[in-house]
């Protein structure tokens, strides 16, 4: 069953490649299948590998084990703090061929919170500062929860909403600590390097 | 990717337990392939991909004490991040608009074997190590033909590449020849057309 599923995926994929082609050139490209099943078994290769971007799988595996270190690193407690662990970060993913990344792009990073997880959003406001939005999921619930950051020897507060979103209109680049406090008990801590 | 056999796997999860840092580094070696092979043939997109493979890494670490065959930790993985994505498509509510295949797939129609993941991982690795042996001329026109997302027609091929569109056909038999003889050279057995 596996073996027939996988040559129908086959077939439609060369049928779709097939397709891209005038029909000399299809009926020339179907004797030659035919005649040699190796070169069509490469052409399904190539159409498949279309799917990835070609130069594109070591930048992803790079990127993996910097976020993957990035875990293991938070996750494993040595101290037995409870410490959220930073499991996406756009910045980290390296970009398509060819494109470069804007200075001015969002930047997106999900932290997991014991059950719970946040969606933060930075905007660069100015070179030197980003407005910080975040967004609480699956929580407990969202009643009097308290969000520090600390940054620079500053200390700024903000809470969420009932549908746990907040804000921190702008905050300055560097490395900042994020703390979360239900009704005065502390929660979670983690860091992020702006 | 680590070259770990599986009868290593029981002292790579032993050195994972006791937080050895090294241990964990192979053993994510070991598990990348796999997780984002899932995630391809579910259809997910580069940066989904790499969001569920933060969470199945973070999976991983809670629940490593728990994983009682070490030597099918390959498998197990495969099966959590099968299970992640159907959750997340689930909770989207957008089956409806997936293909029937990888519905099923996500449900578990069809047997999880990592060792296609490394299969198929190898197998593109080689091919496109191949591809870089060509001449650049040839090689832009395979990219033209089977790796632009576009797809873009003979005509739009001929004009950028600046060659005439009745040379594209016999051209690119030429190619793929070419390819094929490299690949043999490189290792790219029969045996691996089988599936």
């Amino acid at each position: 069953m596996v073996r027939n599923r996988g040559r129908k995926k086959k077939d439609r994929l060369l049928d779709s490649f097939l397709k891209r082609v005038d029909s000399n050139d299809r009926a020339e490209l179907l004797k030659q299948f035919k005649s040699d099943s190796e070169v069509r078994c490469i052409v399904t290769d190539l159409l498949e590998l279309g799917d990835y971007d070609l130069s594109g799988w070591e930048n992803v595996i790079s990127a993996a084990r910097e976020l993957a270190a990035g875990i293991i690193d938070s996750a494993i407690p040595e101290n037995g703090e409870a410490r959220g662990v930073i499991t996406y970060d756009s910045k980290l993913l390296p970009m398509p061929e060819g494109v470069r990344r804007a200075s001015v792009d969002s930047r997106r990073i999900k932290v997991q919170v014991g059950d719970g997880r946040i969606a933060i959003s930075l905007y660069p406001v100015t070179p030197k500062s980003y407005r910080l939005m975040g967004q609480l999921n699956d929580f407990e619930d969202y009643v009097e929860i308290l969000i520090i950051l600390r940054i620079s020897g500053k200390k700024l507060e903000t809470t969420c909403n009932e549908w746990g979103l907040f804000e921190f209109p702008r905050v300055p680049c560097g490395k900042c600590e994020i703390i979360l406090k239900q009704k005065r008990e502390f929660i979670s801590t983690f860091e992020l390097t702006l | 990717m680590a070259d770990v056999k599986k009868s290593d796997f029981d002292e790579l999860l032993a050195g994972c337990r006791q937080g050895d840092r090294a241990a964990w580094s192979d053993l994510i070696d070991t598990i990348t392939p796999v997780v984002f092979s899932v995630c391809k043939r579910a259809k997910l997109s580069r940066d989904e991909s790499f969001d569920i493979f933060g969470q199945i890494c973070l999976d991983l670490v809670r629940s490593i004490s728990e994983i009682k065959s070490p030597s099918r930790i390959c498998a197990y993985v495969a099966t959590i991040t099968r299970r992640k994505i159907y959750r997340i498509y689930r909770r989207m509510q957008i089956f409806e608009r997936i293909s029937a295949d990888v519905v099923d797939y996500l449900h578990g129609g069809e047997a999880d074997n990592p060792e296609n993941s490394y299969h198929d991982i190898e197998r593109y690795g080689i091919l496109k190590e191949a591809i870089e042996y060509l001449p650049e001329r040839d090689q832009r026109l395979i990219k033209a033909l089977f790796l632009d997302p576009k797809e873009p027609s003979y005509r739009e091929i001929s004009k950028k590449l600046g060659m005439p569109v009745s040379s594209i056909g016999p051209t690119r038999m030429r190619i793929l020849k070419e390819l094929q003889s490299v690949l043999r050279r490189k290792g790219y057995r029969r045996q691996y057309f089988r599936k």
